[in-house]
């Protein structure tokens, strides 16, 4: 197997908090790797210093061979990364189908700034408004693939938390990504939707032939579904190893049950 | 002929408050500085047809084009560093009184004194005219993918930036097109009224812009479109004077803040289409009742 | 070079600059603790130089009562701004823009309900020294200049002194540090808000009179207190000392600017160093920049 994403001596503060100190590791394409930690470990940091949206302050991030520290969100979903929010992050007051098909224009735009102006117009079917339409019947595929396709012409925070954090999964899955990093997938969810979560997490892994990076508290899902863990503490990194590896470990075990468990 | 004349003044102000929608109702940055581009749009066509005998026709797009890369001076440094949208809002404030200070000084624009006996090229037909053209070329805009981008930065610009949108890009195109329509209302305004000032184009005025989008609702063409219509003719019918007016709109403002934030329209618009969807949300409204916790 | 002709730059810079410093700190206490732009606090400014006004030239009180006059007249002024156009606000957790657009139309407001009821006029006050200046190392200095520098330092003087070892200023410090986190440590915020503003107008009624006697009082002052927060972003946005230093420093360029460049393109300067701190140094000289929490 191929390496998907490399990561090494990563590091940020901010102003005086070490939040990600030193931290290397890779994650092979075709699996699913998580990452786990008491609150605060520096999670989510890892997530925003891998898709640009802060500044390493050491180290590099590696996507296929091609050093992309330091680049703009927007390059690096071009790259093919696309993540969720852990604090949801839809565009509130458009509908579920108009959150993807905004995402779904990165890899499919239908036409170009001029035709937008000029050859748009009223009640004529041209190249633009064929062009939308095509958009929509793709977004609603997206829906339909994470299984809420219902709420398509519902606005985005009205729809009841749990899915919204489908419509982010599916918003993420319009950019047609390689590689898919998802914070608390799970978060707010009880033990029999994280499990139906996990199968839908699985199954559209193998469809799409995607990579996954998830962030999660929920154990029983992080045991079910992930290849390979990596566990952090304090910003720096505590342990890696399979699930097994994992559970058995015991500095992991001091980490959790010295801090508490968030989730479950 | 007075009533075509407010009718003229309803469409010049709706053309900026038009563009100053897409810009701030859509990309969610405030501008306290468009003035500047009505001013520079003004002044263009002004110069142009007055001292250099250039045709109506051809100064007005002229007037849009050099308000639009004016707004790049302002606009390139100030969205490159994606400054905070308040450390944005003051930029373009400051950038509007450096304007104005710059009018005032240049032999170009006969300094403080203005330019007086400008041709009346703003004539009914033909500010109608420019309004449909602007009106539809900016419903165009919105209802594309760019204006899609715009709307994916104003309800969360890390959502957007991570849905591959181009902020720097989106937020500039918003901002030229908006001075750009902007310059065309400066221009028209300067044919209409047929003298132009420095002190005509303060921060007042850009603030008034402003207020006139959000009271029609921020995210919205028609509502601004309304509200402007509003804003010139009830001061017009009732008689106010210019300085109770701005009391007025000062008032205004705080008022719609604390009261009804999303203005007139919100983020609807005043529409066939708009009503249909109202009507088909409806449909789907039953809630399946308790969220996951 | 002329020594006189520099040295007396210098102090006139001062001079306008510790005016500045006294409206920047206003400004910036208001953004440390509500972290938005108040346009209205120019206004406020500018009616305290009409209250300064009044007093001393239809009241004939002296320069002191007028300061306190004034001080009172803008504390008040500026805390039933908080209450009316912002409070609500606040409570709603509304998003920065509509804080200034709230700013902005309470400043149309004030600005306009002066030209309607008391005119467009500018209002001389009364000569304050019967010979205005005096005579240093050859340059003639005004005593109301000197009086203003000195003035402006006890007054920011016996601010810092408040804000560092009071209990109150322990609170508003801790509110604009985080004012959740303040909340719920007990601090009322509704309380130390009102009061950031009655201290700001405080600062804003001491500016308006030394404005009001430098340039007159008249509605159109805008353009002067605006440099409010031209001085603000250039020391930091919400930082004191920032506030103080931008001012300053603000004061002594535009005075050097003015007087071996062009009067006339002095405004453009500072506006021009406005946008030039935004983009290279947006946290000023000693302010904090903060990334956003994804
Ligand atoms: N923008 C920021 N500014 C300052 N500190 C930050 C910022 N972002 C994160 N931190 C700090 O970095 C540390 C790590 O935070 P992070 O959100 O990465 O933790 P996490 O592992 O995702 O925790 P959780 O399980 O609660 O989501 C925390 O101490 C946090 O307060
Ligand atoms: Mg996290």
């Amino acid at each position: 197997m191929s390496i998907s994403l490399e990561i090494k001596n990563l590091s940020k503060s901010f102003g005086g908090i070490v939040a990600v100190e030193d931290l290397t590791f890779n994650i092979k394409s075709g699996e699913i790797m998580g990452i786990i930690g008491p609150n605060g470990a520096g999670k989510t940091t890892v997530f925003n210093l891998i898709t640009g949206v802060y500044q390493p302050t050491r180290g590099q991030v590696i996507y296929k061979g091609q050093d992309i520290t330091g680049r703009p969100p927007d390059e690096i979903v071009k790259l093919g990364i696309a993540r969720t929010f852990q604090n949801i992050r839809l565009f509130k007051n458009l509908s579920a189908l108009e959150n993807v098909v905004t995402a779904l224009d990165l890899k499919n735009p239908m036409y170009n700034l001029a035709s937008t102006f000029f050859l748009n117009w009223p009640f004529i079917p041209g190249k633009v408004k064929r062009g939308e339409k095509e958009l929509r019947q793709k977004a609603m595929h997206y829906l339909e693939l994470v299984g809420i396709a219902d709420y398509a012409y519902k606005q985005a925070s009205a729809m009841p938390y749990g899915l919204q954090r489908k419509l982010e999964i599916a918003r993420a899955l319009a950019l047609e990504p390689e590689l898919l990093l998802l914070d608390e997938p799970a978060a707010g969810m009880n033990p029999e939707e994280s499990m139906e979560l996990s199968h839908l997490i699985r199954d559209i892994q193998q469809k799409l032939n995607l990579t996954v990076f998830l962030i999660e508290h929920h154990m029983d899902l992080v045991m079910e579904i992930c290849d390979h863990l990596y566990v952090i503490n304090f910003g720096r990194e505590l342990a890696e190893g399979n699930p097994e590896e994992i559970q058995a470990n015991p500095a992991v075990l001091k980490a959790y049950l010295g801090e508490g468990r968030k989730g479950a | 002929m007075y009533i075509q004349g407010i009718l003229i003044l309803c469409m010049i102000n709706a053309i900026s408050a038009v563009g100053l929608a897409v810009f701030t109702g859509f990309t969610g940055l405030m501008s306290l500085g468009h003035a500047a581009f009505m001013a520079v749009g003004a002044y263009t066509c002004a110069i142009a047809t007055k001292t250099f005998g250039i045709p109506f026709f051809i100064a007005l797009p002229m007037a849009a084009l050099m308000a639009g890369l004016v707004s790049l001076v302002i606009g390139i440094p100030t969205l490159r560093a994606k400054l905070r949208s308040d450390y944005f809002t003051i930029a373009t404030l400051g950038f509007g009184e450096a304007m104005r200070v710059l009018l005032e000084n240049l032999p170009i624009t006969n300094g403080a004194r203005g330019m007086a006996g400008l041709a009346r090229f703003s004539v009914l037909p033909t500010v109608f005219l420019i309004f449909v053209i602007v009106v539809f070329f900016t419903k165009n805009f919105i209802f594309s993918r760019y204006g899609r981008m715009a709307i994916a930065i104003r309800e969360d610009h890390i959502a957007a930036e991570m849905a591959g949108i181009n902020l720097f890009q989106v937020r500039l195109r918003s901002l030229f097109f908006s001075a750009a329509c902007a310059g065309i209302g400066g221009a028209l305004m300067a044919h209409h009224i047929r003298f132009i000032q420095p002190n005509m184009f303060t921060n007042v005025q850009s603030t008034l812009l402003t207020a006139t989008v959000v009271a029609g609702g921020m995210g919205s063409i028609t509502g601004p479109i309304i509200a402007a219509f509003i804003f010139v003719m009830v001061p017009e019918v009732l008689r106010v004077a210019e300085m109770w007016r701005l009391v007025a709109y000062g008032a205004l403002l705080v008022a719609i803040m604390v009261l009804r934030p999303q203005g007139i329209m919100g983020y609807r618009e005043f529409s066939i289409n708009g009503i249909i969807r109202y009507f088909r949300n409806l449909g789907t409204k039953q809630d399946k009742g308790g969220t996951v916790s | 070079m002329n020594f006189s002709l520099i040295f007396q730059t210098l102090i006139t810079g001062l001079a306008i600059g510790g005016i500045y410093s006294l409206m920047a700190v206003g400004y910036s206490l208001i953004f440390s603790i509500l972290n938005f732009s108040n346009f209205a606090y120019g206004m406020v400014i500018m009616l305290a130089s009409f209250m300064g006004y009044f007093a001393m030239s239809k009241l004939h009180v002296g320069m002191g009562i007028a300061l306190f006059l004034a001080m009172v007249g803008a504390g008040t002024l500026s805390f039933f701004n908080e209450r009316v156009a912002y409070s609500s606000l606040r409570k709603r957790h509304a998003p920065p823009l509509y804080f200034m657009i709230s700013a902005m139309g309470t400043s149309i407001f004030l600005e306009n309900m002066v030209y309607a009821t008391i005119g467009s006029q500018y209002n001389a006050y009364p000569q304050i020294f019967a010979v205005p200046t005096i005579k240093i190392f050859g340059a003639s200095l005004g005593k109301m200049d000197l009086f203003a520098i000195i003035f402006s330092i006890i007054a920011i003087y016996i601010l810092n002194y408040f804000i560092q070892h009071t209990r109150t200023g322990i609170s508003i410090r801790a509110a604009s540090y985080d004012s959740t986190v303040a909340e719920i440590n007990g601090v009322n915020l509704g309380a130390v808000i009102g009061l950031v503003f009655i201290l700001a107008g405080l600062f804003a009624g001491i500016s308006g009179v030394f404005l009001g006697i430098k340039y007159m009082a008249y509605p159109n002052m805008g353009w002067i207190t605006n440099k409010a927060y031209v001085a603000a972003v250039i020391g930091g946005l919400g930082s004191l000392p920032g506030a103080v230093v931008g001012g300053i420093i603000l004061g002594v360029l535009e005075s050097f600017v003015s007087v071996y460049v062009s009067s006339t393109l002095r405004d453009v300067f500072s506006f021009g160093t406005l946008i030039i701190f935004l983009v290279f140094m947006p946290s000023g000289l000693f302010g904090k920049y903060l990334e956003e929490k994804v």
